[in-house]
């Protein structure tokens, strides 16, 4: 290690520099500190339109796959089977995305399983929401024993992997549609409940709560219109962010065979089929694969980007 | 210990242990850059206590970082020369660098709280400091910690150096500094705003402290404040800076009895009117300029009472004041009235 | 400090507690009982009473919790009714397995994560922080069993240079424990990126560099070790969805430990065995949270202090 100084560190910059001399500096010379940041604010906010791109393609795939496995008639474009054309790359006789081992077209069983996957995650995502933030605001807002009891149970709750109680579910329970959401959604309102909690205690101190609190408004009145908009901002955050680690959890539970049913198609259950022919036509694998990560990515960076716009000091959760 | 200094002194005493010269520290921007140090010149004797007082953004505490080396981008040593012992500072490798500092020169902050890393115990640090320069095993280490504990009056120092340094009041934290920074009896003493976070009382004691070890260890010391009349007591000589630059060097009793500079003469009468009751307050109006407003003239013009029109256009050098060693960079210094 | 480790200990009994009769009610949710899977539609109802009193699902709840604790806190787990193996023994052979993937994967998270997370911050804005920050946005985004399929590929079945699947020999524990250590690992070196970061503009650096320190020793013994109470704080939320995603990865793997041992009892309906094992590896997660959340006061003598005094 050579003996040149520490590399550019804050630390030696802060002090070193008076502030109130920075503070006069010229606009037009450039700030000293700002630079640095500003570029990497645009870079982000980038990354949240193509997030926020992404996602919204995603979403009209997932109401097309929708449409194509609720109505009636429509199913065959999924169903349909004809084992002569199996495993076929794209363009294959109309066969725009190619087909499964069974000769099914993937185009339609791909859009579907993003309809299933997409429905899922939202359902729930949305009962998280509801769920956790009914309970972080409460506990958060009465403090006292009816704050402990919320506590323990999101302590507990919270420290369960979902993966695991999603599949006791899916064992004891029939595997589908209901089982999914029912284990994912009774795990994860956990994590949005601790922050919106903390949310809670530091809203509950502001001055307009006191006052609210002060001319007699009832608690309930208080708790809807002064506190619940003032965590919109994370809600908005976790949402994207909850959605990811549903659609990864999904799929992981589908890829397992305890996810929604064959012959419905999901994304998680064509990857683990396709990866019985991984040798023989590897297509069959990178496709559902592709899909899957871009979506994840794309709740990801809408997730991040508004983090970084509304609310920096949100975490993302982990499965 | 050598006491003999290879270079010529200035106007220094011959023995002066560090002779700092036209030394300017740069701030650097996007394509300005702006002298936060100005060609800041002086010495110190061995033994010798300077007080180097001026307001924030005067420069004063990057001028004591500069010596030591410890600034980093955007900030850098332009030019000068800092000697210490006859040995150039400026531009000397990282591994000689190191092995000056904490030995030889050491250096106290303004927040003893967060100046010392919270997560390892006051004993682990300054063990750690002693064998960075010294080849000895713990124990001897300890010793010599608590050794220097005990002398800057820390009580049951054994068991103290177990304690992390939030387990210490604010007075005991800067004694816990000041134990750390002479732990290898370093011959300077760079002591940054060291009473500023404490309360009066506890100033004072500190300030004392700084003076007792000076006589004991014939340690020389840079006291850094903003408040020249907490250094006078300690101090043997005052350098005033405003701006980035020098703008008067003088002995305490002189700056105090007699201060020459408008600037310093308004430190003085701000003091005085904080101490006696019933004065009307006076302050120094406005403040001092930022790095992109330094003025081409002198760089107090703006704020004083004494202007005349060469002050807006032509700097005053730094030059002997009429009277003895002192300096002044001043066109029209008046003689000081006490109000 | 002491006081704290108990009071922490006292909650992790107790949330221990609750886990139990969380996973122990989760089988009574069912529609009918555990029976529907043993008794196949053609047996008589006789067979069928006979199952419930063997299985003693005609008595109280409360007792039947009772015989279910008492099994799993003597060790006395007997056997399952569908593979008549030894719970023991299903266990015994599977938990060294799951361990080794673990401890192999946590080796990756924090023996790249930290160094990685800690040059990003040293070097921030040139181009090694450039790619380590644009691998974690990656490793962050793509769900790891898509990434254990691309692994296999190219590394199993493109290159041939590791095993598709199994756990033949030591080569076996790479892909899988990579896979696992992908998202983990990412959030370790953005953690400790930032916290680097945040401690390097600290006072307490400026005085070490003061006091001639070298600069290794204040940046991997000092900044690093105050660093770090982020990553501790973070490892409890990282051990449960490790350990979630451990069960998709070893059936992937066909690893042979708990995690596919479970998934294969659910898909074969062995529900006790299932609930042992689902029970066994919630405790696991739950104590290793523990230890988080104690590593994390020892680590900051602050942060010690505040929670004796809560």
């Amino acid at each position: 290690m050579t003996g040149e100084p520490l590399p550019p560190i804050e630390a030696l910059e802060t002090p070193t520099v008076d502030v109130e001399a920075l503070k006069t500096v010229e606009p037009g010379a450039g700030g000293l500190v700002i630079t640095g940041r500003r570029r990497r604010g645009i870079l982000r906010s980038r990354s949240a339109t193509i997030g926020a791109v992404i996602v919204a393609i995603f979403f009209v795939i997932g109401c097309i796959g929708l449409a194509l496995l609720t109505i009636p008639g429509l199913d065959a474009s999924w169903k349909d089977q004809n084992l002569g054309g199996a495993l076929k790359g794209p363009m294959y006789d109309g066969h725009i995305l190619g087909t499964d081992s069974l000769g099914r077209d993937l185009l339609a069983r791909v859009t579907v399983g993003v309809g299933v996957s997409f429905f899922i995650a939202f359902v729930v995502t949305i009962a998280s929401l509801v769920l956790g933030v009914t309970v972080g605001l409460i506990g958060g807002y009465f403090r006292g024993p009816v704050d402990t009891f919320f506590s323990a149970m999101t302590d507990v709750t919270w420290g369960f992997p979902v993966i695991l109680l999603a599949v006791m579910f899916a064992g004891m329970l029939e595997p589908g549609f209901a089982t999914i959401i029912l284990a994912v959604a009774l795990l994860s309102w956990a994590g949005v409940a601790r922050i919106i909690r903390g949310y809670a205690l530091s809203l509950r101190e502001r001055e307009f709560v006191g006052a609210a609190k002060a001319i007699g408004i009832p608690s309930w009145k208080i708790l809807l219109v002064h506190l619940l908009p003032n965590v919109v901002a994370p809600i908005l955050v976790l949402a994207s962010y909850y959605v990811a680690v549903t659609i990864v959890i999904e799929a992981g539970l589908s890829f397992l065979g305890l996810g929604v049913q064959s012959p419905v198609p999901s994304l998680g259950a064509m990857l683990s089929e396709g990866r019985n022919f991984i040798r023989l036509s590897p297509w069959q694998t990178i496709l559902p694969g592709a899909v899957l990560a871009i979506a994840v990515l794309g709740f990801n960076l809408l997730g991040d980007g508004l983090r970084d716009l509304l609310d920096p000091r949100l975490s993302r959760p982990q499965g | 210990m050598t006491v003999a200094p290879a270079i010529p002194p200035m106007k220094s005493p011959s023995t002066s242990l560090l002779e700092v010269r036209g030394l300017t520290t740069v701030v650097e921007g996007d394509g300005w850059e702006s002298a936060a140090v100005d060609d800041v010149s002086f010495s110190i004797a061995r033994g010798e206590i300077v007080g180097v007082v001026g307001e924030s953004g005067s420069g004063k505490s990057l001028t004591a970082l500069s010596i030591l080396g410890l600034v980093a981008r955007p900030v850098s040593v332009r030019s000068g020369s800092v000697r210490f012992d006859g040995q150039e500072l400026i531009g000397l490798g990282g591994r000689e660098l190191r092995r000056i500092r904490g030995a030889r020169i050491s250096m106290i902050f303004q927040e003893p709280m967060t100046s010392l890393d919270g997560a390892f115990t006051i004993g682990d640090q300054m063990i750690e400091t002693v064998r960075a320069h010294r080849p000895v095993n713990r124990e001897a280490a300890e010793t010599m910690a608590v050794t220097m504990l005990d002398r800057v009056g820390i009580a049951s120092a054994r068991q103290r150096l177990r304690a992390y340094p939030h387990e210490f009041s604010g007075g005991m934290r800067q004694r816990v500094m000041i134990a750390m920074a002479l732990l290898l009896h370093p011959e300077l003493l760079l002591a940054d705003e060291p009473t500023t976070a404490l309360d009066v009382t506890t100033q004072a004691q500190i300030l004392e402290l700084i003076g007792e070890l000076r006589r004991e260890m014939g340690l020389s010391v840079i006291l850094i404040s903003h408040d020249l009349a907490a250094v006078l007591d300690v101090a043997d000589r005052i350098v005033v800076m405003y701006a980035g630059r020098v703008v008067e060097v003088a002995t305490g009793e002189e700056s105090f009895v007699s201060p020459l500079h408008p600037y310093t003469q308004g430190l003085i009468r701000s003091k005085l009117s904080l101490r006696d009751r019933g004065r009307p307050v006076a302050v120094i109006e406005g403040q001092v300029p930022g790095l992109g407003h330094r003025p081409m003239g002198c760089r107090f013009a703006t704020r004083c009472p004494n202007r005349i029109d060469r002050c807006i256009t032509v700097e005053p050098a730094l030059v002997a004041a009429t009277d003895g060693p002192r300096l002044l960079r001043c066109h029209n210094p008046s003689a000081w009235v006490e109000p | 400090m002491i006081r704290y480790v108990i009071r922490r200990l006292a909650y992790t009994v107790v949330i221990l507690f609750v886990a139990s009769i969380v996973v122990f009610l989760a089988l009574r949710i069912t529609p009918g009982d555990a029976t529907n899977f043993v008794v196949t539609p053609i047996s008589s109802p006789e067979r069928f009473e006979e199952l419930r009193r063997e299985l003693g699902l005609d008595r109280p709840l409360i007792e039947q919790y009772g015989v279910f604790i008492t099994r799993i806190l003597t060790g006395n787990f007997g056997a399952s009714d569908i593979s008549h193996r030894e719970v023991a023994e299903i266990i015994t052979t599977g938990l060294p397995y799951t361990v080794w993937l673990a401890l192999s994967a946590a080796l990756l998270v924090y023996g790249l994560g930290i160094p990685l997370g800690v040059i990003a911050a040293l070097r921030r804005d040139r181009w090694p922080d450039q790619v380590i920050s644009a691998s974690a946005v990656l490793g962050l985004g793509i769900p790891n069993f898509v990434l254990a399929i691309i692994l296999i590929m190219i590394f199993a079945i493109g290159l041939n240079l590791l095993p598709v699947s199994g756990a033949s020999g030591p080569m076996n524990v790479i892909l899988p424990a990579i896979v696992l250590a992908v998202e983990p690992l990412a959030v370790v070196m953005r953690v400790v990126r930032s916290s680097v970061i945040d401690q390097l503009g600290q006072d307490y650096v400026r005085t070490l560099e003061a006091k001639g320190l070298a600069r290794r020793r204040i940046i991997w013994v000092h900044v690093l070790r105050n660093s770090l109470g982020p990553v501790i704080s973070l490892a409890a939320v990282q051990f449960r969805s490790m350990l979630g995603y451990t069960l998709i990865v070893e059936v992937i793997f066909r690893w042979p430990g708990l995690g596919s041992q479970l998934v294969d009892a659910v898909l074969k309906r062995d529900y006790l065995v299932a609930q042992d094992l689902a029970l066994l590896l919630t405790a696991v997660v739950i104590v290793l949270n523990t230890l988080a959340d104690i590593g994390q006061a020892y680590a900051d003598p602050r942060v010690r202090v505040q929670v004796t005094n809560a």
